[in-house]
């Protein structure tokens, strides 16, 4: 399947007009990259919900465990996330705190080097 | 082709014995009209949100950092070095250095020491000119030196076309993780060495030891942050598929089953061979066969690999 491919499915697809316009404007507008498609994904998925007045009360508590579960999945991986990312944070700012120790000590280094070229010439 | 009357009511009989009461008209089988879906919804909404505020925030740090070691690049590129435009690549230090020639010069008497005197203004005024160049170069900054580079971060997130090699690479990930932070460690305690003798040997070599040395930090630094966001965003995604996959499978089930026992139901009531009963369950049928096109959509999606 090629772009054009999916595109003619969006077009004749049963897809409210708004969100087939959606779509198509992002297919229009850009490469098909993972982030695209997670997006194209969402849109449809929103189209597929609409469609839940046949579910029952039991249904309906099926899908508040499934739903509960995954918060529980992505809680875990933001988590997680964060964690990375406070590590990734410390390590730049204990970094940054180095090249900044150094940086006096290259200043020292200059005036050093323009001291000794001043002494040389007079 | 449509069932017998009587396997119409057996039909009926079962399905109602599992549950799924063939509701009167489509739309009206629901107890509530709430949305079941749409707090999975906001979750995500939620979550893509927030891994977007993650990136944003991570290449501020990024670009400030990489920014600080472009700077530190070059000025100690010059360190040593015999062209003074180039020593002075910062106001404030072009600035002490003029100072100093100024108060020594000033130390001579003119009269006594009229060769010094001369050397010092002479080598004044050439001070005076590579400052004036040194500050051209400051704003030019970034353009002729060995640059770490901001634009690094403008790439800081790349993304796998493939959800299967995305969640290969998200697994494999947190297996190593833990053996990069330990390498983390071990580098940075080899950098704490290297500055520890800059202190007190401020020799060029040193300082591009160093410069080298963080760099490489950086590097690392980085690649982990994309490593985790990327495993992240994969692992998001996982989630995101199973259960939407669930959620759709069971869905379409119910549609099945609902429209099989409005099926029995009308073989019951009316019998075969009926157009008026073929265009009530067409219409009945109109909800199965839009949900089915839209899973085929998803799955074209899926099928659909990147150009590029």
């Amino acid at each position: 399947m090629n772009k054009q491919d999916f595109i003619n499915s969006v077009t004749s697809g049963p897809l409210s007009p708004e969100r087939r316009q959606k779509i198509l404007d992002i297919l229009n507008n850009n490469e098909l990259t993972f982030d695209v498609r997670e997006q194209i994904k969402d849109i449809i998925q929103e189209e597929i919900e609409v469609d839940n007045n046949f579910l029952t009360d039991e249904d309906k508590k099926e899908i508040e465990a499934n739903t509960a579960k995954m918060e529980a999945e992505l809680n875990a991986v933001e988590q997680e996330l964060n964690k990375d990312m406070q590590f990734v944070e410390n390590e730049l700012k204990e970094l940054e705190a180095m090249v900044k120790d150094v940086d006096g000590l290259v200043n020292e280094a200059n005036i050093d080097s323009i001291k000794s070229q001043i002494d040389s010439k007079i | 082709m449509f069932m017998s009357t009587l396997e119409g009511q057996n039909k009926a009989e079962n399905l109602k014995a599992q549950g799924y009461e063939a509701p009167t008209e489509t739309n009206q089988a629901g107890p509530s009209m709430e949305d079941p879906f749409a707090v999975g919804r906001e979750r995500i909404a939620k979550i893509n949100l927030g891994i977007d505020s993650v990136k944003q925030k991570a290449k501020t740090w990024f670009t400030n950092v990489s920014n600080k070691i472009s700077g530190f690049w070059n000025k100690t590129k010059s360190v040593g070095g015999e062209v003074i435009p180039a020593v002075l690549s910062a106001d404030v230090l072009a600035e002490k250095g003029l100072k100093n020639v100024a108060d020594r010069v000033e130390a001579f008497d003119e009269k006594t020491d009229k060769q010094a005197y001369e050397a010092g203004v002479s080598l004044g005024k050439n001070l005076a000119e590579g400052y004036d160049i040194a500050k051209e170069k400051v704003v030019g900054f970034g353009q002729d030196v060995e640059e770490v580079g901001s634009s690094i971060s403008e790439d800081y997130v790349s993304a796998f076309k493939d959800l299967k090699e995305g969640t290969i690479f998200a697994a494999k990930w947190t297996e190593d993780k833990a053996d990069k932070m330990l390498d983390f460690i071990s580098k940075k305690e080899d950098l704490l060495a290297d500055k520890l003798i800059l202190a007190g040997e401020k020799t060029h070599e040193r300082f591009i030891r160093f410069g080298n040395g963080v760099t490489e930090q950086y590097k690392n630094i980085k690649n982990f942050g994309e490593k985790s966001f990327m495993s992240a965003k994969m692992k998001i995604a996982e989630i995101k598929q199973k259960y939407r996959d669930e959620q759709n499978r069971k869905a379409e089930e119910k549609q099945r089953l609902a429209f099989e026992a409005k099926l029995a139901q009308i073989q019951a009531e009316i019998g075969d061979h009926n157009d008026a009963q073929k265009a009530a369950l067409e219409a009945y049928n109109y909800h199965k066969i839009r949900q089915e096109k839209l899973n085929n959509l998803l799955q074209e999606l899926n099928s659909y690999q990147t150009a590029a």
